[in-house]
């Protein structure tokens, strides 16, 4: 049984750790420059507290990662490989959140009719229109987001890493939101008061569909479920591959796999345990990912129900 | 997803940053059109706070806008409640500060100050560009 992270994916973890402190580091200058920008714009405070969320998977990653690398001891046998499916629950419930929070903001402006005051404000001497500096402020929350979340995908998918994935679904929404912003306070500048509130609704829903499948796969994954694929609640190909392998060498067994962070545990119920084997050998998807098959179990049968189960 | 907002942005590109802010209800145009605005000036104490000030700013915008000041003397809670339902454009007069009111209606920095009490002037939350012209000159004459 695997335990602790193998080699051929420590240079990925180093780019994946490094991305999220770039994260981090870009994300407190971004909640810096739009807290002194929000003045009293309801729709600039939500941003803010949005990315103030955003933070979670970035930080819940690292802090995942620093158990991941530690053996197993008495009081935790498995060891923390399923730390990295805990973070996952939580940056899912962080991105759904968001998404709801969005929603419900834009929902209630617009019920309300909210109009938007923008006033102007005094910058070295001159009068400007403080919509104009929260254009430039969100035009700046914008790009960090955008990159970093566009090198997050391939590393999430070499990792297998869904904490990373969801990190990048939300910094998806960040700049889907600052966008949204832009797009709104320029609506309120042309006297469309509802402008803003529409803008964000939109955005919200695709934030909120993005929590949500996160989420069920977050929940299939702590109960237990077959392995999902990255941002979807359909059964990985690569764990499909590995049941019908298994299946197909131990005929009349029932296999079963779960997923435990980004690891598969197989196990082959009704067959005694044949002594060493090769997981390597058994993986049938692509070898450099072979590391992602950490254990495979026998369990010998015991009765009539566990046979015809 | 991307496309309708930036369909806004082009929109809001296309139509010149010269009229960026409007007016949802347009009251700054109406001001201009018809040559008039209203305003509820609230009933003050026996010593007023700085009456030429408040008198400076309505004499300001009325230059601004080729419009005249329509004064309606009033206590200060029904002229607010008439503002934020658009039957006033403007109250002038002395608020707590901060005020109760600064969600409801959008209140100008002070024109001039004592103590927990300040001169300002009041306009009907989101109506952007009659706002800018109100703080450009409520801070012209508090100076």
């Amino acid at each position: 049984m695997r335990t602790t992270i193998p080699a051929e994916i420590e240079a990925d973890i180093r780019k994946a750790v490094r991305l999220e402190c770039w994260t981090i580091a870009w994300m407190i200058s971004i909640i810096t420059l739009i807290g002194l920008a929000m003045g009293s714009s309801q729709a600039m405070k939500t941003a803010w507290v949005e990315d103030v969320l955003s933070l979670v998977p970035a930080l819940v990653f690292l802090l995942a990662l620093h158990f991941e690398r530690k053996p197993p001891t008495g009081r935790f046998p498995y060891g923390y490989h399923r730390v990295n499916s805990l973070a996952f629950l939580v940056s899912a419930v962080a991105l759904a959140v968001m998404g709801a929070l969005l929603l419900f903001e834009s929902l209630h402006s617009l019920a309300i009719a909210d109009h938007v005051t923008i006033p102007p404000v005094d910058l070295f001497g001159r009068d400007v229109w403080l919509g104009w500096l929260m254009i430039a402020a969100l035009a700046y929350s914008v790009i960090p987001p955008m990159i970093l979340g566009y090198m997050k995908l391939p590393v999430a998918r070499r990792l297998q890493d869904k904490v990373l994935h969801t990190d990048a679904l939300m910094q998806k929404a960040d700049w889907m939101t600052g966008l949204a912003g832009i797009a709104g306070i320029l609506g309120i500048g042309l006297g469309y008061w509802w402008a803003d509130s529409v803008a964000a609704g939109i955005i919200s829903f695709s934030i909120l569909k993005d929590g949500v499948t996160a989420l069920a796969i977050a929940v299939a994954e702590l109960a237990d479920g077959a392995p999902r694929r990255l941002g979807s609640t359909r059964i990985e190909a690569e764990a499909e591959a590995l049941r019908a392998r298994l299946s197909e060498l131990y005929p009349g067994a029932r296999v079963r796999l779960r997923e435990s962070g980004r690891f598969i545990q197989a196990q082959v119920c009704g067959v005694a345990s044949p002594g060493k084997v090769d997981l390597d050998a058994l993986w049938p998807g692509k070898p450099e990912r072979s590391w992602r098959f950490a254990q495979l179990s026998f369990a010998p049968p015991q009765d009539e129900k566990e046979t015809a189960a | 997803m991307i496309r309708p907002l930036l369909s806004i942005a082009l929109l809001a590109a296309s139509a010149g940053c010269g009229s960026i802010p409007a007016d949802p209800d347009g009251t700054l145009e109406r001001v201009r059109a018809e040559g008039r605005y209203r305003v509820g000036l609230i009933a003050s104490s026996n010593r007023p706070l700085a009456p030429e000030r408040a008198q400076a700013l309505l004499r300001r915008l009325s230059v601004a806008t080729g419009a005249r000041a329509s004064i309606e003397p009033g206590p200060a809670e029904p002229l607010l409640a008439r503002l934020e339902e658009g039957e006033l454009d403007l109250v002038v007069g002395e608020f707590a500060e901060p005020s109760p009111w600064a969600s409801k209606v959008t209140i100008t920095e002070p024109i001039a100050a004592n103590g927990p009490t300040a001169l300002a002037a009041a306009a009907r939350n989101g109506e952007n560009a009659w706002i800018a012209l109100l703080f450009r000159e409520a801070r012209t004459v508090a100076e």
